[in-house]
């Protein structure tokens, strides 16, 4: 399988000085769905952050489909993002932006589309995860498990080949659990099982997930974690 | 004391180079990376313009009224006095179109717009929205500071004319009808005192300062870190900067054109 991730001796340290990681190596190849598990704290989104190109390693090499990140100019990793899809943890949607607008967003950035395409694209995104609310609300008034649900439609709007979701499955109760793992499990299959698929998370709530690999950040490393 | 003051002007001198790097990478921006996402960055600026432009135009008559009302009342009560009524088109040529007008404008959008610029991109920064653009592959300084700064400009450019077209046409029609110039004197002595010079200086002033005001209040949003209480004092900063900014640069268009 073609490698998508690749980090070799990553060390990284914090604004304040704290080293989070050190010598880090991590594979993660095409239609894999991996988990990175730690409890709060030990750095599961800061390692997002250095696989989208959005935090510099003080040491090592990040390579983001076959191209090394470190060498790469401002546009250029933004070039290189439009592959990738992220559902951040509070969601990030566009609080000045109606639910459609943000899921045309980065379709009416991105692509030449006009914008009627567009919206009927966001709209049939936004019917896939499920979302039934007034397309045109804003975001802000959405509880929390829709505002991750539109925001996994704006992940998918530019059909990425690497999802990324930071803290799935928490904050959710049990049947909003199974709906959104139903849902990952659809966009994977959608792309043929292509799609590659990072979560983070933490140890109690992987159990029920159909995953690849684990890994696990225990002491500043990323160790192979096996399910029990 | 000194060292207050020297920090003061240190950290004046720096904001202000950071303000007119943003300016740069505005048009910079708007010449070579247009094309990408052209039509989300178009739907920002029109959303801008409809926010800073056309919502004002309800409070810039007014003040505009207002102030035609004070300015030639006083025109018309000094003037005969030192017997010459007819200078009156110069007197508001001076006051209204070369200084008060592009400044009053400035000021109104300061208030309105600019507060409203600095604290939702302050918000936006601490709610991650800012990095989810970068994520999504959009670049915050084309897609949100680009198109501020543009619409700003060309809102303060279109208020500058309005508020001195209704400032001169205003005022005569509430305070100088019936009194001892006739209208048409009024408006030949106001055309003969309004060359092109002052005329496109007024609207040069106006560009200048929707350019600082969107620069100067997009640098502060953006300049919020992680805490909710930097807003309001990023907010604050934006809108002093922005009036001192305005002031001078104001002085130094005029020095330079008129002195």
């Amino acid at each position: 399988m073609r490698p998508i991730v690749e980090i070799k001796g990553l060390c990284y340290r914090t604004g304040e000085g704290v080293v989070l990681f050190e010598d880090v190596d991590l594979l993660l190849c095409e239609g894999e769905k991996v988990a990175i598990i730690g409890p709060h704290g030990s750095g599961k989104s800061t390692m997002l952050r250095i696989i989208t190109g959005a935090e510099r390693p003080e040491r090592g090499d990040v390579e983001l489909f076959d191209e090394e990140v470190a060498l790469l100019n401002r546009r250029e990793i933004y070039k290189l993002r439009r592959r990738i899809g992220v559902v951040f943890m509070d969601a990030a949607l566009i609080s000045n932006l109606k639910v459609i607008e943000n899921v045309a967003l980065p379709i009416l950035y991105h692509t030449g589309l006009p914008r009627d395409r567009a919206m009927k694209r966001a709209l049939s995104l936004l019917g896939d995860v499920g979302y039934a609310d007034d397309v045109w609300l804003r975001p802000g008034v959405l509880p929390y498990h829709t505002k991750r649900m539109v925001a996994l439609a704006r992940a998918l709007a530019l059909d990425p080949d690497m999802l990324i979701f930071d803290r799935f499955l928490v904050g959710l109760d049990a049947s909003q659990r199974v709906e959104m793992a139903a849902l990952l499990d659809t966009a994977h299959y959608g792309k043929q099982g292509r799609l590659t698929i990072v979560t983070t998370n933490y140890e109690e709530n992987i159990r029920d997930l159909s995953l690849d690999k684990v890994f696990k950040i225990e002491g500043r490393r990323l160790v192979g974690y096996r399910l029990s | 004391m000194f060292t207050y003051l020297g920090r003061w002007i240190i950290e004046f001198l720096r904001d202000t180079y950071y303000v007119f790097r943003v300016i740069v990478r505005t048009f910079s921006s708007l010449v070579f990376s247009f094309p990408v996402g052209r039509r989300a960055k178009l739907d920002v600026i029109y959303k801008q313009i409809y926010f800073t432009g056309i919502e004002a135009f309800p409070i810039i008559f007014w003040l505009a009224l207002m102030f035609g009302i004070i300015i030639v009342t006083e025109a018309l009560s000094i003037l005969p006095k030192l017997g010459g009524e007819l200078i009156i088109g110069q007197v508001l040529v001076w006051i209204v179109i070369r200084e008060l007008g592009p400044i009053f404008a400035a000021i109104v959008v300061i208030a309105r717009s600019g507060t409203a610029i600095a604290s939702e991109l302050g918000s936006m920064k601490i709610n991650n929205e800012i990095a989810a653009l970068e994520i999504m592959g959009i670049d915050p300084d084309d897609y949100l500071v680009m198109p501020r700064v543009i619409g700003a400009a060309i809102s303060i450019l279109v208020l500058t004319f309005y508020f001195e077209a209704v400032t001169i046409l205003g005022g005569y029609l509430l305070a100088g009808f019936g009194e001892r110039i006739a209208f048409g004197e009024y408006t030949s002595s106001l055309l003969e005192a309004m060359g092109l010079l002052e005329v496109g200086v007024s609207l040069i002033k106006g560009m200048i300062f929707g350019l600082i005001i969107g620069g100067v209040c997009s640098y502060h949003g953006l300049k919020v870190g992680r805490s909710i209480t930097e807003i309001p004092q990023e907010t604050t900063k934006a809108v002093i900067s922005s009036l001192f900014l305005v002031f001078v640069s104001s002085a130094l268009i005029t020095w330079f054109f008129f002195r």
